[in-house]
């Protein structure tokens, strides 16, 4: 082993010395380079405000969902290809392993990436994927042309085209219609085999009962309509046109509190039938002959906010 | 002054083909070449399953028993190493012999996560069918952050070359090259034996043709 001498001793520091400098540098330079750390460290010892598109901005209602339509699958959290995410306008400011600004107008290489023809090897999103449209593309580039902010809202971009409008449905619980089904489920299915094609359900969503016994070859009675008492709960239509009931069936009806529409037009039913069901609190229409309607029983429906049908008999 | 052979052709070429396959391995990946950068990693591959072997069966400064110690051995030489009290050795010092062990280690798991790893492009690395799409995700970002951690030994590596070439006045890089050392720089205990470069090349061939035949 070779004598040391101070000279090397000094060298040797000199050069450990070096070394730490360089490598913290080049630690400084990393983490600069990590444009989301530098943000979180300026944002939690206040330096900066909280870096987020407004709710109303034109980022969020506009450029956002078209992001989210054709990159983010790639371009998130999960899977942030490039080092860069679009589900944020946060994210989209710390530009991914680029480091460009991607919120200029000029020279945009998001802009550039996604302007490419489809199957260009650097063509975004890449060949195979959903395409955006020309449209949207000019949306971003005019959203771009005013800064990329995360502050303007639709108001300040008078010259966008309107925004498609999309209708949702709202979603069906199946379950919950099954489980109001249920309790009278057997019931309901008596009296569908009691009077076919009379008795249905006034949809797929509902639970509550269409009953159309104007068509029966043998005309219904006040008797037979007792037959639908277990279920007057839920009968929201009943049509007794040309049946055979009369205000006998006043009580029966009172009792059918879904009641919606009801028709008693060519029945044995007077004034004094259409009087008592007028409470009912569901009821929004009634068919009934002109002969038992007066101007008076009119007004009282009216005021109800229920409309009298009158038919004229033929 | 004297120069002494300490290192075989074969030790050499894998350090020389090992640095040459990283930096395009890197320039493949950042201009988005995937298919040569696949090729590259199985080329990689068969490299590192090559010095494996020679490291069991080849000459003796390339052996495993001839330079890796304990770690407080490596220890105690870093420390001496600072005060410039280290003594010389004919091939891999205690510290260096980590640095191999690290290096193998962490080129290793970034062969075996390129494997597992995908795109989102059509392109999915050799083993990535055998297991799920999420779980080839995370092996694609564990090839990401293990590169970070590639690159900083790298750079450990190469501020101990200088530190020899610059303080120590020992060019590890010409050594490398020409495979000899000054004979003041060798430790003149070791007895070396060399293998010879025949075994070397059936060896390398033999582990590189394993290496591209995950791939197919």
């Amino acid at each position: 082993m070779n004598q040391v001498t101070p000279k090397q001793q000094l060298k040797a520091k000199r050069y450990l010395y070096f070394v730490l400098a360089l490598s913290i540098l080049w630690i400084v330079m990393f983490i600069q380079s990590q444009a989301e750390w530098v943000q979180n460290i300026k944002e939690s010892i206040g330096l900066v405000p909280i870096l987020q598109a407004k709710e109303n901005s034109f980022y969020n209602q506009r450029i956002d969902p078209i992001f989210e339509k054709y990159c983010v699958s790639c371009h998130d959290g999960n899977k942030d290809k490039g080092h860069l995410r679009l589900d944020s306008y946060r994210q989209l400011t710390f530009s991914g392993r680029s480091e460009a600004d991607l919120t200029v107008a000029e020279n945009n290489l998001l802009v550039e990436r996604m302007k490419l023809p489809a199957d260009d090897r650097l063509a975004m999103p890449p060949y195979g994927r959903e395409r955006h449209s020309e449209a949207e593309l000019e949306l971003i580039k005019l959203w771009l042309a005013k800064g990329g902010s995360g502050e303007l809202t639709e108001d300040d971009f008078p010259e966008a085209p309107a925004k498609a409008k999309v209708i949702k449905f709202a979603d069906i619980n199946w379950q919950h219609i099954e489980q109001l089904r249920e309790p009278l489920q057997p019931q309901v299915s008596a009296l569908q085999n009691q009077f076919p094609s009379s008795v249905s359900y006034l949809a797929r969503t509902s639970h509550l009962l269409s009953v159309n016994l104007s068509h029966s070859a043998m005309p219904i009675t006040d008797q037979q309509l007792t037959a639908f008492q277990p279920v007057a709960e839920l009968i929201a239509e009943l049509n007794l046109n040309r049946s055979g009931i009369t205000d006998a069936s006043a009580q029966a009806l009172i009792e059918m509190t879904e009641l919606q529409s009801l028709n008693i037009s060519q029945t044995q039913a007077t004034a004094q039938l259409l009087e008592q069901v007028m409470n009912l609190p569901n009821l929004k229409t009634v068919f009934a002959d002109s002969k038992i309607v007066d101007q008076v029983l009119l007004e009282k429906f009216t005021q109800q906010g229920i409309r009298l049908h009158v038919v004229e008999r033929g | 002054m004297k120069q002494i052979k300490v290192w075989d052709f074969a030790t050499r070429l894998f350090h020389w083909l090992l640095v040459t396959l990283i930096l395009a391995a890197w320039y493949t990946i950042e201009n988005r070449m995937i298919e040569q950068h696949e090729l590259i990693g199985h080329a990689l591959l068969g490299l590192i399953i090559f010095r494996i072997c020679w490291g069991f069966i080849g000459s003796t400064t390339a052996r495993f028993t001839h330079f890796l110690t304990s770690p407080l051995s490596a220890l105690s030489y870093l420390k001496a190493s600072l005060t410039l009290n280290a003594p010389h050795s004919s091939g891999h010092n205690p510290a260096g012999g980590w640095m191999v062990i690290m290096m193998l280690l962490i080129i290793g798991f970034q062969l075996l996560s390129g494997m597992y790893a995908n795109d989102d492009l059509g392109f999915s690395g050799a083993l990535s069918d055998s297991i799920t799409k999420d779980m080839s995700d995370t092996f694609t970002q564990l090839h990401a952050i293990n590169f970070n951690i590639l690159v900083a030994l790298i750079w450990l590596h190469l501020v101990a070359v200088f530190f020899y070439l610059l303080v120590k006045n020992e060019n590890l890089v010409r050594a490398m090259f020409s495979g000899k050392k000054p004979v003041n720089q060798i430790n003149p205990q070791d007895q070396l034996n060399f293998k010879p470069l025949l075994q070397a090349m059936v060896c390398l061939l033999a582990s590189v043709g394993l290496g591209f035949w995950l791939m197919v």
